[in-house]
């Protein structure tokens, strides 16, 4: 146990008298039985037990945003306990501002991890890095486990994870455990001058505040995570807030006093409604995710629709296996630690990507044991294998699909993403089976011209919900048609004529392979383009940045004009 | 930000918060709204002042300040009939030409109503560095120590007769304010200088200016901490200075809470303290050999109690220790020798040092003037008539905008040290300006590109945040940053304290090449 301090200020300690039995959402604060203490936290290998009379009650963070004026204590003493490099942050203070001069509103929001009842950092961990403790309720990470694939950065509406790309993993707020053992409040909490952030157990309201709510401007929807950080804000708010780094995300009143994001153009002379190329920047760190899934859907489609079309073929089955090999090469060089890939299966019981990764060296495995079985000439044999490889394949890519539906992003969480996936898969796989198979059947074409229906029409219902959603879709949707939105265009119109050329081959019967090849070419310029797109324009719903810190827009900057390479610009040169 | 959290924002027009003082004063006059008793025991000069602010009344003053008469009845209202109240300024006040006139009218309001040495009732003056207390009293402003003035014989006398010297070693008359040793440098009359712990390259107003006055030196010294700092370009001896947790000292805040650091690691490199410094330096002048000279900081800690001792002197610390001190976390002065300001065993009582302080340890005395008695010979506050004179620049059709320069909460000066503090820098690592979206957007100026400012003495590149913080006639820019701000500023200098008017100068805004100004940018954050 820490050392407690003999002049430890009053306002450093925890005070809850009494806790109430559930939480807003339903679900018992107290996380054990009656008398069942729970379980050593082994804190730096310390066996003991902290004499905290709520340790197994669930605590949150509570912030009082009337009394924050941003002077970043908080930021800056969690920095120092966990002694983090400036480019990670467990605790961020970003603001929303409106109104006009002088009647000025700015609402500063200090956000770390929420620690919620329904984790989906946890569930969405393929290494099984994160714990719930019944302990406090904390949801703590181990980077030691991670492997830095960053999916937890994806699915947590708040930013809590943070990925770090110099050390390869992941970290987040650890609710300073160590404190609540010995009865202190966080390091955060302690250190806040403003008598903002509070901590305790949660629903309780701290001593002077009579407000838990679960919404402030800025905030996504709590009932996501379930999560444990409660808010009071009584001060009057503008009709509507905007942010001060680049996302162009503001966030406008709604008659039940919640704020909902809606696009805001920024007004700025280079960006606007101006339909831009910008083709450097479709490049991203996600760049090996382009090629994992470009290539993983091209092997599943090619085996599965070559050998449903009766036409399973080992030089099929070759090119599946070669397909699925290179995407999970790409998918591993993606992550932070490549050499741990092998925990990317730890997670099965609840971990979507732990289950693609799975289903992906299963489909794999098949097809080679069908390219075994076809070469020996064992015919049953095959069709048993190939039938597990269909069955592998068709987990692989609902699971992908399933990877890409979470609510903290919402331009993926549409079913467009299962009508890109499969179709990709039906394009791309019936193009390889043509090449691939002599004499293919026409059916391989008609699966073609499928695929690209299909992907045209979960484009057009994107595009449709996109622009009429209230959520940060309509943003990415905002940033596809205009910072992209040439790129958006040119894809559009090449995936329309090439669905045109292929439904014309199709009905005229055409198989003479030259025009098949140039209608593959576009299919996979605009595959790669729109899968690029697809990871490039996608606005989480995170919590607002700063002017310079947590700003997307200034940290590209100072990478392209070399600031990053200073390491007190707290942005790292690379960011992957 | 507190603006926005304020009950009455008044915003002001620049450097004209001496004419909203007075009117404030006018009204509580004009209302009968002071406390005339407190005025006629305890204030002198009623007269001459009453019948200078009576040229402020609100009409005619709400045309120069910006603030509508409405508001200023209101406002002196509330300050006059409020059982307490307290003013608490900072350099907003200070950097103007009228930054003296401007703290006395704070301190005329609150004499002639009576907020003086009473519960929530003060004039406080936060001021920028944790030691600006501390430096005045011990005579880093050129004076004796303990508030003691050359100017008055009986003062080098005593300070002569302490160090055991010749009462004809000390000048008969304060020398040269900070801000006047430029000039003096221009014309000639000062060719050496030793700067200890500024950056005047960057922190001075009009940089080109400074540049080359700072080039005609025959002969300059910079002690500081960082061998970096932009002055040390035109050193011709740079002595390296510890930093605060290299050494040991007291120092002064602005509720006269005398703190302590102890040293929690040793000089970095060849480093030494200031007082190593000073002290081996002075050890080689004739004049040192009579003198005592301490070894410690501590024993010069014991001096100083020595010096503080004296009938009428506010300013004593000689009930104070280190030790003392360190456990009471800092103690209040005047802290005599013998005081038993201990709170152990007392109850705690209104007006007393332990008014809502747990009993633990001497406190000092937490409020002055609770008598009503001043530091003057006859034991009267000065009331003082402080008439408006415009004299400062302000916008026009060439420089249409009001330039308003400041802090922020992450660095620490010219960044000498924040710079290279990621957790701070990161915060604002990079110049930028505050302005408005509406005058932005007529500009073309787009929300994180570059503009150009220029006025009268040079231009800087900035980066722009469209705020609505700052109205559409002006920009706000951090002083913090080299080659930035105070190329522009023109800082005239108060009469009295000789402050710079950093916060008021006209500028215009001019779209600036964008890739330039970013390799520009870059090249200038090389720590």
């Amino acid at each position: 146990m820490i050392p407690l301090r003999s002049d430890e200020p009053d306002y450093a300690k925890l005070k809850d008298a009494a806790a109430q039995t559930l939480n807003r959402y339903g679900n018992p604060i107290q996380l054990l039985p009656d008398g069942d203490n729970g379980v050593s936290l082994h804190i730096n290998g310390d066996a003991g037990i902290g004499d905290n009379p709520n340790r197994t009650r669930q605590h949150a963070f509570h912030f009082t945003a009337d009394n924050c004026i941003g002077c970043h204590a908080c930021e800056a003493a969690c920095s120092e306990k966990n002694d983090l490099p400036p480019h990670l942050s467990f605790r961020s203070v970003g603001y929303v501002e409106g109104g006009t001069y002088p009647d000025y509103t700015r609402i500063n929001v200090s956000m770390a991890c929420n620690h919620c009842d329904d984790p989906v950092c946890l569930k969405g961990c393929p290494t099984r890095a994160y714990t719930k403790h019944a302990e406090y309720g904390a949801v703590i990470q181990d980077p030691d486990i991670c492997f830095g694939c960053g999916y937890c950065t994806w699915v947590c509406p708040y930013n809590a994870p943070q990925l770090d790309p110099v050390a390869g993993q992941v970290e987040k707020c650890n609710m300073c455990v160590d404190r609540l053992e010995v009865g202190l409040k966080p390091a955060c909490v302690s250190a806040c001058v403003g008598n903002a952030l509070d901590f305790g157990v949660v629903e309780n309201a701290p001593e002077g505040r009579e407000q838990t709510d679960v919404r402030i401007p800025g905030f996504p929807d709590p009932a996501i995570t379930k999560a444990n950080i409660r808010f009071e804000h009584r001060n009057p708010t503008p009709l509507e807030v905007t942010r001060p780094d680049s996302a162009p995300v503001k966030y406008r009143r709604d008659t039940d006093s919640a704020f909902r994001p809606v696009v805001d153009p920024k007004d700025d002379p280079g960006e606007g409604a101006e339909r831009r190329w910008n083709w450097s920047r479709l490049s991203s760190r996600e760049n090996p995710l382009v090629a994992f899934t470009l290539a993983v859907q091209a092997g599943v489609g090619a085996f599965l629709t070559t050998f449903l079309a009766g036409h399973g073929a080992a030089p099929v089955a070759l090119a599946a296996l070669v397909l699925v090999g290179l995407g999970m090469a790409a998918s591993t060089a993606h992550l932070g630690k490549t050499l741990r890939f092998y925990r990317g299966f730890n997670n099965l019981r609840h971990s979507n990507l732990s289950r693609e990764a799975l289903a992906t060296v299963c489909f794999g495995a098949a097809a080679g044991a069908y390219l075994v079985a076809d070469l020996a000439g064992w015919p049953r044999i095959a069709l048993g294998i190939g039938a597990t490889a269909v069955a592998a394949g068709i987990a692989t890519i609902y699971y992908m699909v399933r990877c890409y539906l979470i609510p903290a992003r919402p331009f993926w969480n549409h079913w467009q993403t299962a009508a890109a996936f499969v179709g990709t898969s039906l394009a791309l796989g019936g193009w390889f089976g043509l090449a691939l198979v002599p004499g293919a059947p026409l059916a391989l074409c008609w699966a073609i011209a499928a695929g690209l229906a299909l992907e045209v029409a979960g484009l057009l219902g994107h595009a449709r919900d996109m622009r009429a959603a209230e959520h940060e879709g309509a943003v990415s949707h905002y940033v596809q048609t205009t910072t992209f939105g040439r790129v958006y265009r040119l894809r559009n119109g090449v995936l329309l004529a090439n669905l045109a050329l292929v439904g014309a081959l199709a009905v005229a019967g055409v198989t003479h392979p030259a025009p098949w090849f140039a209608a593959a070419l576009l299919g996979m310029a605009a595959g790669t383009a729109g899968r690029a797109l697809f990871y490039v324009v996608v606005v989480p719903t995170t919590m607002p940045g700063a002017f310079f810190w947590r700003n997307k827009g200034f940290e590209e900057h100072a990478r392209e004009i070399g600031l990053a390479a200073n390491p007190a610009v707290g942005v790292t040169p690379t960011d992957h | 930000m507190f603006a926005q959290l304020a009950d009455i924002h008044l915003p002001v027009t620049p450097g004209t918060d001496l004419v909203l003082l007075n009117s404030l004063c006018h009204v509580v006059l004009e209302e009968g709204l002071h406390d005339e008793a407190y005025v006629r025991a305890h204030t002198n000069g009623f007269e001459e002042f009453a019948d200078t602010v009576a040229a402020y009344d609100p009409t005619s003053a709400a045309r120069i300040c910006g603030i509508d008469e409405d508001t200023i009845r209101t406002v002196a209202r509330l300050y006059g009939k409020a059982d307490a109240a307290m003013s608490i300024w900072t350099m907003g006040i200070n950097q103007s030409t009228h930054g003296s006139d401007g703290v006395c009218a704070i301190n005329n309001l609150n004499l002639i109503t009576g907020n003086v040495g009473k519960p929530g009732g003060t004039s406080l003056s936060i001021t920028g560095q944790c030691n600006a207390m501390g430096t005045r009293e011990w005579s880093s402003c050129s004076g004796l120590p303990g508030y003691r003035q050359l100017e008055n014989p009986a003062h080098r006398e005593e300070v002569a007769s302490f160090w055991n010297i010749d009462p004809a070693f000390f000048p008969k008359a304060r020398g040269l304010f900070q801000t006047d040793i430029f000039p003096a440098i221009e014309t000639g009359q000062v060719k050496a200088l030793w700067v200890i712990g500024t950056n005047p390259m960057t922190s001075m107003p009009n940089t080109p200016r400074i540049r080359k006055t700072l080039r005609k030196l025959e002969f300059c010294v910079v002690q500081d901490a960082y061998e970096d700092v932009e002055t040390a370009d035109y050193a011709h001896v740079y002595l390296p200075a510890s930093v605060w947790a290299e050494k040991e000292g007291c120092f002064t805040n602005t509720e006269r809470r005398v703190n302590l650091t102890r040293a929690v690691t040793a000089p970095f490199a060849d480093s030494k303290p200031d007082h190593w410094i000073f002290t081996a330096l002075a050890q080689r002048w004739p004049a040192a050999a009579t003198m005592p000279w301490p070894e410690t900081p501590e024993a010069t800690f014991e001096e100083m109690k020595r010096l503080s001792k004296g009938r009428g002197r506010n300013l004593d610390i000689s009930g104070m220790t280190y030790d003392a001190i360190e456990a009471a976390r800092g103690i209040q002065w005047p802290m005599r020798e013998g005081d038993d300001r201990s709170c152990e065993g007392q109850a705690p009582r209104a007006a007393s040092p332990c008014e809502g302080q747990a009993p633990r340890a001497p406190r000092g005395a937490p409020r002055l003037y609770t008598d009503g008695v001043f530091a003057f010979p006859d034991g009267r506050a000065k009331l003082l008539a402080l008439p408006y004179v415009e004299n400062n620049e302000r916008p026009d059709d060439e420089f249409p905008f009001w330039l308003n320069s400041g802090r922020v909460v992450e660095h620490f000066h010219t960044r000498t040290k924040t710079g290279k503090v990621g957790d701070c820098n990161k915060h604002s690592p990079t110049p930028y300006m505050e302005m408005n979206p509406d005058a932005a957007e007529a500009l073309g100026v787009a929300h994180m590109g570059y503009a150009r400012l220029v006025s009268r003495r040079g231009d800087a590149v900035v980066m722009v945040q469209r705020t609505q913080r700052v109205p559409n006639d002006m920009v706000f820019v951090p002083f913090h940053f080299h080659e930035c701000v105070n190329r522009l500023t023109l800082g005239l200098l108060d009469p009295h304290s000789r402050q710079p008017a950093f916060k008021q100068c006209a500028v215009r805004i001019e779209p600036a090449d964008q890739r330039e100004a970013a390799r520009w940018n870059a090249s200038m954050r090389t720590f």
